[in-house]
């Protein structure tokens, strides 16, 4: 088995941001390297940095995963990008070895150890002795959901008080007057709830049609509120959903004990954005047996690095447990089970009205949706005015969104104005292209830290 | 009434508020099972039934959105030309220019790729497009190597239209264009036909104002010849413009067989005399000869019509300044074949006589008018005044790279190994000679560089600057680490980053 091949694309979608993946290229000059060298595990390399001694870096090819003696906080750091760089362009370059050095294989064991403990906790029963005392549970959770209620009363009140006085005055409200609805909603531990408060008070400087929009996302909090009230009588799935839309996460111990799904995943793109200094990153997988999205979040608060997810025009065997729900999306990794390959082909659906199904379809099973990927062959990229469509091949149209100017350029210019297979992430206003198969090639059209 | 005109009615309601407006939206949208869902939240509130009432149309409208239609066919698509796209490693460095390398490297990454048969990836030609745009001095390179898929992206966006390989600029806006079109018009005409430029310029010569007959009139020094002549003549005796008159004695100048040439070294002879010793061979290389100059007594009328300037700058003499005009107007080449001395021999008889540095600045400005090669470099060699940067590169403009190199290195010879540092004149020859340098004067800059350059030698260290973008990058980087990597800073990275591109290339 040898390690993957990479390619420059996937490199920069690893970039945490636009400064990292310059500096990273700054480093893809072998001069930079007083060692490169490659196994069927992992790639290393020793940096000369400003100090005496080289940087270490070590790239574990499976995940993959980063580890660098460097004190960046960034992840992965530049050392990591510019080697993969090197790797990516001329591999002759890292040699290959079979004399691994300690301190790769050190890293390497530990990492190891780490997942399989990780996967042990994952499936062993709770220890009986540190079993909570179910009746202290009990009242923990109803006291919980008492201090929900009454939030989300206040919050259907608020929500009465703006339709009774209008929206005209609803849009004049003060940034405070929604902070406080939001913190109180925080207090009472519906950070969800709070969130989509908080957006509200984006819309009324969003331009034309903010009224339509206001209401929309009023009336989607209204169900909301009416779905909490209603938790003990929805079917389990749903009530899921509705405690996700409320911010409350089931724990990552309690998803990986639940069943698993598994196929081969291609890694259609990654989008990161920042949510109240929080960032947020969404890697977008396609099972090629099972037809499945899954969605991989991680978070970053303030200047924490993120944890890469898997490169975007990858494909790996894995097993994939989702979180609970009506329509599951968001999945955790339990068990990759080959290594990384490249992609050359998206799988999907061939109209984009059949991908609007899709999303029907998540619609209709949690109407708290906020996005979903879409696979669409044969579109082509068409300049209207000041935006970009994707056209299929009935001529049906749908807008992508407007940070997405330059992408529709590469899209274009891949395409030569003839159809092409597109991975986008859409909102139910417009897409943000994530990927693009173009004449063969697969094509990583987001890159990571845009937002 | 359709869901969307209901949702829309239950804005406009939305909108005034619930308190201002007594009766309920009229929300029936046709559909019995969303209707029936409505109509079920009559008893409440007013609030709660408008907003149960968005509630349902939003979840209708949502999960039902059908793509729309687009109007009208996409543009043409690209040609289906085979394309043979560049290598990794070269698409790498690509990536890498774009993100901030200085544009001549992009010049010659295009100039590489177009050499080589292959052609931008052509994910990378929107940012490659983009950057072009911004810098005019790439646009020639950028547009030669972009391949059919480069060039008909950019027939799409107006932006990049530099790229687009349009059809040759038409000739037709010649009576109509502004300035700057009719110039362009003009050099366009000029470099492939330079007769037809003339008689183009002919047609409107007559009625054009005078600011822009002598902007034309610079346009001719390409492609200048005999056939000009005529012309160029009869220009001088222009009633409208002294502009004019001045520019078209400034190209007679550089024709050595014009009549104005003619006439200015009739006027010259008496004034500037060689003595030189008897015998064919001293005379050649001009042992022990000497220059004599006498100073002209006035400035007639004919030779201001041949655009001599009377009156002097402040500080020179008047008679002083004619001689120097005088000389200027003529090329270099016909003081070596009226003498039959070679030009550094002229240079050395004549530093031997009283005005030695009026006669090498005019012949210095002479040379670089008329672009003569071996009297540039005769000049560079000796005499000319090597601290004034503009000189010396337009200098280095006339003199066809090799024979630069060959002066360049005469110079560096005598610096000893690690010791050259800013003072010395060959730093500006190196800084001037924008043009790709051999294996040899590259190797032979970098040995003679210091280890550790000199803070304040700011003229060495530019020269490093600009001469990275020259070098011969495979040499200098060999060069440097068989020194043991002295340097660190821009102008090494450049060197690496253009070894790394023409290795790409290979």
């Amino acid at each position: 088995m040898s390690l993957p091949a990479w390619t420059a694309d996937q490199v920069f979608a690893m970039a945490p941001d636009p400064a990292s993946a310059k500096a990273g290229q700054g480093l893809a000059s072998p001069r930079k390297w007083v060692t490169m060298a490659r196994d069927a595990r992992a790639l290393w390399g020793e940096c000369q940095g400003s100090g005496s001694k080289p940087y270490q870096v070590i790239v574990d090819a499976s995940e993959p995963a980063f580890r660098c003696s460097c004190p960046s906080r960034k992840f992965p750091c530049k050392h990591g990008l510019g080697l993969l760089f090197i790797y990516a362009a001329q591999p002759a370059l890292v040699v290959e070895t079979e004399a691994e050095p300690d301190w790769v294989s050190e890293w390497l064991a530990m990492r190891g150890a780490r997942a399989e403990k990780k996967a042990e906790k994952a499936v062993a029963p709770p220890e009986p002795e540190r079993a909570p005392d179910p009746a202290a549970q009990a009242r923990r959770a109803a006291q919980r959901e008492e201090r929900v209620r009454a939030g989300l009363d206040d919050l259907e009140q608020w929500l009465h008080d703006g339709i009774r006085q209008g929206l005209a005055t609803a849009g004049q409200r003060s940034r405070g007057d929604w902070e406080r609805v939001a913190a109180r909603l925080v207090d009472a531990q519906a950070a969800g709830a709070a969130r989509l408060v908080r957006e509200l008070a984006t819309i009324p400087d969003s331009g034309d049609g903010w009224h339509g929009r206001l209401l929309e996302r009023m009336a989607r909090l209204q169900v909301l509120v009416q779905a909490a009230r209603r938790m003990d009588s929805l079917p389990e799935p749903v009530a899921a959903d509705v405690r996700t839309a409320l911010g409350w996460t089931a724990k990552q111990e309690e998803v990986l004990a639940g069943p698993g799904t598994r196929d081969v995943w291609t890694v259609l793109g990654a989008r990161t954005e920042t949510e109240d200094r929080l960032r947020v990153q969404r890697t977008w997988l396609r099972g090629e047996g099972t037809g499945r999205m899954a969605l991989l979040l991680a978070f970053a608060a303030g200047g924490q690095p993120l944890e890469p997810g898997p490169a975007p025009g990858s494909r790996f065997g894995a097993e994939l447990v989702f979180y609970p729900g009506a329509h599951p999306l968001r999945a955790l990794v339990r068990e990759r089970t080959g290594t990384p390959e490249p992609v050359a082909a998206l799988e999907g659906c061939d109209s984009l009205d059949a991908a609007l199904g899709e999303w029907s379809a998540a619609l209709c099973a949690n109407p708290w949706t906020e996005r979903l990927a879409l696979v669409v062959r044969g579109v082509t990229p068409v300049r209207d005015g000041e935006r970009w469509l994707l056209r299929d091949s009935a001529g049906a149209a749908l807008p992508l969104s407007h940070g997405a100017e330059s992408v529709g350029w590469v899209l274009l210019a891949a395409s030569g104005g003839r159809p092409v297979d597109v991975a986008a992430e859409w909102d139910g206003v417009s897409l943000v292209p994530l990927a693009a198969v173009a004449e063969g090639r697969f094509l990583v059209l987001s890159v990571g830290g845009a937002s | 009434m359709s869901a969307g005109a209901a949702w829309e009615r239950v804005v406009r309601t939305a909108l005034l508020g619930t308190e201002r407006q007594a009766a309920p939206a009229d929300a029936t949208t046709g559909d019995p099972a969303l209707d029936g869902a409505i109509a079920s939240l009559e008893d409440r509130s007013a609030e709660a039934r408008l907003l149960g009432t968005a509630v349902l149309l939003d979840a209708w409208r949502r999960a039902g959105q059908r793509p729309g239609q687009t109007a009208g066919n996409p543009p043409e698509p690209a040609p289906e030309e085979a394309e043979r796209t560049c290598s990794p490693l070269a698409a790498r460095v690509l990536r890498q220019i774009l993100a901030g390398a200085p544009p001549p490297v992009l010049a010659e990454w295009m100039t590489l790729a177009r050499q080589a048969g292959v052609a931008p990836p052509h994910d990378l030609l929107p940012e490659l497009l983009h950057f072009g745009m911004r810098h005019a001095d790439v646009h020639g390179a950028v547009a030669a190597g972009l391949g059919p898929r480069g060039r008909w992206l950019a027939a799409q966006n107006p932006a990049w239209s530099f790229a687009a390989g349009l059809p040759a600029e038409p000739v037709d806006g010649w009576e109509t264009g502004t300035v700057q079109e009719r110039i362009r018009i003009l050099r366009h005409v000029r470099t492939t036909d330079p007769a037809a430029a003339r008689a183009l310029l002919q047609t409107t010569w007559a009625t054009d104002p005078s600011r822009d007959r002598a902007a034309f009139l610079e346009v001719l020094a390409t492609g200048l010849g005999m056939d000009d002549e005529p012309f160029l003549e009869s220009v001088l005796d222009d009633k409208r413009s002294k502009e004019v008159r001045t520019a078209a004695a400034q190209l007679l100048g550089m024709l050595p067989d014009s009549r104005l040439v003619r006439r200015m070294m009739d006027r010259l002879a008496p004034l500037v005399t060689l003595h030189a010793p008897a015998g064919l061979v001293a005379r050649i290389r001009g042992d022990g000869a000497r220059v004599d100059v006498r100073l002209p007594e006035e400035a007639d009328k004919e030779m201001r019509r041949d655009g001599i300037e009377p009156k002097p700058p402040y500080g020179m003499g008047e008679r002083t300044w004619w001689l120097q005009q005088m000389i200027t107007a003529v090329p270099p080449s016909a003081w070596s074949a009226a003498w039959e001395v070679e030009p550094a021999a002229c240079i050395q008889a004549v530093r031997a006589g009283e005005e030695g540095k009026l006669l090498v600045t005019a012949w210095t400005q002479a040379a670089i008018r008329s672009r003569d090669a071996v009297w540039a470099e005769a000049l560079l060699r000796a005499g000319a005044d090597m601290s004034e940067y503009r000189v010396v590169a337009d200098l280095l403009a006339a003199v066809p790279p090799h024979q630069l190199e060959a002066v360049a290195l005469e110079r560096l010879a005598k610096v000893k190994v690690k010791q050259l540092h800013g003072g010395n004149p060959v730093c500006r020859i190196l800084e001037a000679a924008r043009v790709p340098w051999s294996a040899a004067l590259t190797r032979a800059v970098l040995l003679a560089v210091p280890p550790t350059l000199e803070p304040a030698d700011y003229t060495l260290r530019e020269m490093l600057r600009v001469s990275a973008h020259h070098m011969h990058p495979a040499t200098a980087v060999a060069t440097l680490r068989e020194q043991g990597d002295p340097h660190e800073g821009k102008w090494v990275d450049l060197l690496h980053l253009r070894h790394t591109l023409y290795q790409a290339f290979q």
